[in-house]
């Protein structure tokens, strides 16, 4: 396997090996100013970068990127940009999000990245694509525990990024307990909330947020 | 009293920093992580404020006897105080200065009365009504209060009744928090001056 050796520089720090991030914000504007660097750093290092957003929301983004100094239609093109819109079909079971199919479907796309010759990937998921669209709490973070079986996988740095507009004080504390690292108010800090996955999954059935089994 | 003592509280710490945060799903939860700390501080002959809403208080004394607290005796003998916080002002908003002198006063008093500390246990649900940034400027001015007393602070934050911001602007003004079963030095406080700026910035965002 072979990794990127250049930085990470993100939120005033260079990444040590945490990996999956989480980032809160006030508003889209907050975040994208945060976030804009780090972009541009991966594609500058001719990495792969892969951004989940919001389906409504997708033209939207593309025409803040440009505005951001990023030349999104070439970056598409080439393949070195994938702009996925969520939730997708295939991601839904009866009409409910199913994380299993979610977490497959980043590890596929993680590992075509690498297969496509990308030394590294840099993701960003923003999560207004759950919290606009009735995703219920538990399969989320279900889903953001899981990751970190995943991910360890790769070396790709991946950002949930969270509006706190949109988000319960419930979700906010669950997010910090399943991401290694946090951005907060612009500033990356290693977060001494993480706890395991199968400790978070074991208590949100214990919470009946998901299903026993 | 059966004291299930809990070293986890008595973190080095705990002697360097005074005003955690804790967060809970629901009133069980809360006295259940929170009963190794009030029990060790009765235990020791510490002085204990206890912050409940009025409608809560029944709920709360039941939840007391179920860890072996007898509120009425320890409230006649002065050790416990059982208080709620004084109405807010129209708008929801709280006023700082008076809230600094008020604390700082029980503070001053407890110790005029022999309590080599005080532990404060608040529950948070009484500021649901307060608005957000006064709530958050209140918890940064707090800090200043309580570096000066020996005292131990835990404001109880009921998840579902606050949203994602609250929760993260709390976590910036407290330098300790307990998340889960375990206090922690947080990473994520803010000096009071710079919380209480971004504050100003953000009601006041540049033209």
């Amino acid at each position: 396997m072979t990794t990127s050796n250049s930085r990470i520089n993100l939120g005033g720090t260079v990444l040590n090996g945490d990996r999956h991030l989480c980032a809160f914000f006030h508003s889209e504007d907050e975040g994208l100013r945060t976030l804009l660097p780090f972009i541009a750093e991966g594609l500058s290092a001719d990495e792969k970068a892969i951004h989940v957003v919001n389906a409504d929301d997708r033209e939207e983004y593309r025409r803040r990127l440009n505005k951001g100094g990023i030349d999104v239609a070439s970056a598409e093109q080439s393949g070195q940009l994938d702009i996925i819109a969520w939730p997708d079909s295939h991601l839904l079971d009866g009409g409910e999000f199913n994380p299993e199919r979610a977490l497959g479907m980043i590890d596929q796309v993680l590992d075509a990245a690498r297969k496509q010759g990308y030394r590294r990937t840099r993701g960003i998921g923003y999560m207004n694509w759950a919290l606009q669209n009735q995703i219920r709490a538990g399969a989320l973070m279900a889903y953001e525990a899981m990751l970190n079986t995943i991910l360890p996988r790769y070396d790709d740095p991946i950002i949930c990024a969270y509006d706190l507009s949109r988000s319960s004080g419930s979700v906010v504390l669950d997010v910090m307990r399943t991401h290694h690292a946090a951005l907060i108010g612009g500033v990356l800090h290693h977060n001494p909330f993480y706890i395991p996955p199968e400790q978070m999954l074991h208590e949100l059935r214990e919470r009946g947020e998901i299903a026993g089994r | 009293m059966s004291a299930t003592s809990s070293n986890r509280f008595a973190e080095a710490v705990f002697e360097r920093y005074h005003h955690v945060c804790a967060f809970f799903h629901n009133s069980d939860e809360a006295i259940r992580r929170l009963a190794p700390f009030i029990h060790d501080g009765l235990v020791a002959g510490e002085h204990a404020i206890h912050i409940i809403n009025v409608k809560r208080r029944e709920g709360y004394k039941d939840r007391m006897t179920g860890i072996g607290v007898d509120v009425e005796a320890l409230q006649r003998s002065g050790q416990l105080e059982v208080m709620s916080w004084p109405r807010t002002e129209q708008g929801g908003v709280l006023d700082p200065d008076a809230a600094v002198a008020m604390i700082d006063q029980l503070f001053n008093t407890a110790r005029e009365n022999g309590y080599p500390r005080t532990r404060v246990v608040g529950d948070m649900e009484w500021a649901i009504d307060v608005r957000d940034e006064s709530l958050i400027a209140l918890e940064a001015r707090l800090n200043e209060v309580y570096a000066r007393h020996n005292v131990w602070v835990i404001c109880a934050y009921d998840l579902n009744l606050f949203s994602g911001s609250v929760v993260v602007d709390v976590m910036r003004t407290h330098p300790l928090a307990l998340v889960g079963d375990v206090l922690q030095q947080n990473p994520f406080y803010v000096p009071p001056a710079q919380m209480l700026q971004e504050l100003h910035e953000r009601s006041n965002p540049p033209a």
